[in-house]
């Protein structure tokens, strides 16, 4: 058969197609996907809300903290000194910062929204700008939240604890540290293992970009 | 865009161009459990992009570019078929298939011989036996009108070749 001919063979199928669909059932498979993209939409917008609303909270406390340890002060509990002040804004301030990350976060992501319309050589290049902001900036975001939310801001609230019962960080058990510590490495590797799934992913992507140029 | 109004526009294109749909799932999974899956994972993105069709291209040539983008990415996401998951509830049945006795063979020929093509060339062979110009081509697939030419001529000849072979066979 020459070209011509495998031409027509391959367009007999536009006559009798190999398959055919179940309109009921893609309709259920329609609605399905919808139902889950909106349950996903809206958690995440919880996820944001709830943040927020914490974030909010734990700027409360940690100026609470601050206020009342100010009134304690007593010769047990000493004068308020620039440490304070340094911790009791230094946790609100990371709380605060913790929000902005996660809300520049979510702008990123939604930015990345599937679009099309462009060819297919664009799609894998975006994509793998998408990859490599997930391994730079991403990554550093990521680092950024794990040690404002895991490290400043709980260290300052055990700060203010010990201070109000008259400690100084010293006194305060390993335990509480130990489990800032395990949090720490907990989010670590994890984000560790995100990055070489997003390595990994950018290598094949970066296969495929080959193959489209016939290398 | 209101969603009876996308469903009115995915239907139309669903009735007029299917057989898009079918070939490149054929072209790209080969068991029955994949094909459901890439189906569905195809007819999906179609119906999503209905609010991003702005009416540059033709309907086929759009249709055609979300179904192959989406194939490729099936085809190349993590570990998919070794861990045997699926991102989506399949909805069985959606598809449904023909049984081999009333298939063409020589049609059923044809995807054997798409199958061996590397992934990107599976794509332009597609575009190039649905009468697609090189243009057209290199407008979905992203490349050059030139670099399409070198690999079409290279499909052409192995499609040639693979069918001397078998009548000589």
């Amino acid at each position: 058969m020459n070209f011509d001919e495998l031409m027509a063979v391959w367009k007999s199928q536009d006559a009798a197609p190999l398959h055919d669909v179940n309109q009921t059932l893609l309709h259920q498979a329609l609605r399905q996907d919808e139902a889950r993209l909106q349950k996903e939409r809206r958690t995440e917008k919880w996820v944001v809300y709830l943040f927020g609303a914490g974030v909010v909270a734990a700027m409360a406390l940690c100026l609470t903290q601050l206020i009342h340890f100010h009134r304690l002060a007593s010769e047990r509990h000493g004068a308020v000194t620039g440490w304070d002040y340094a911790m009791g804004i230094a946790g609100a301030a990371a709380a605060l910062l913790a929000w902005g990350v996660v809300y520049v976060g979510h702008r990123a992501q939604a930015r990345r929204e599937q679009c099309f319309g462009e060819s297919l050589r664009d799609q894998i290049n975006r994509r793998i700008t998408q990859l490599d902001d997930a391994t730079t900036g991403g990554r550093r975001r990521t680092l950024l939240l794990l040690v404002l939310v895991g490290a400043i801001f709980p260290t300052a609230i055990l700060y203010f604890f010990a201070r109000i019962n008259g400690k100084t960080l010293s006194d305060v058990s390993f335990l509480p540290f130990a489990m800032i510590i395990w949090c720490l490495l907990l989010g670590a590797w994890t984000l560790r293992r995100s990055v070489q799934r997003a390595i990994s992913r950018k290598r094949r992507l970066e296969e495929l970009l080959k193959e489209l140029d016939g290398q | 865009m209101h969603d009876t109004e996308r469903d009115r526009i995915f239907g139309e294109w669903l009735a007029g161009h299917k057989g898009i749909l079918f070939k490149v799932v054929h072209a790209y999974a080969f068991e029955h459990a994949d094909r459901q899956d890439l189906f569905q994972e195809i007819t999906i993105q179609v119906w999503r992009s209905v609010d991003a069709f702005r009416g540059d291209s033709s309907v086929p040539t759009w249709m055609y570019r979300v179904a192959l983008n989406t194939a490729l990415a099936w085809t190349r996401k993590e570990g998919r078929h070794q861990r045997g998951k699926q991102s989506l509830e399949v909805v069985e049945g959606l598809l449904t298939t023909l049984s081999s006795e009333e298939r063409d063979p020589r049609v059923e020929w044809l995807y054997q011989q798409i199958a061996q093509l590397k992934d990107v060339d599976r794509s332009v062979a597609l575009l190039l036996l649905d009468g697609f110009s090189y243009k057209e081509i290199a407008a979905i697939v992203g490349l050059t009108e030139s670099n399409v030419g070198v690999k079409i001529n290279r499909i052409k000849s192995a499609l040639a070749g693979k069918s001397l072979e078998e009548t000589a066979s």
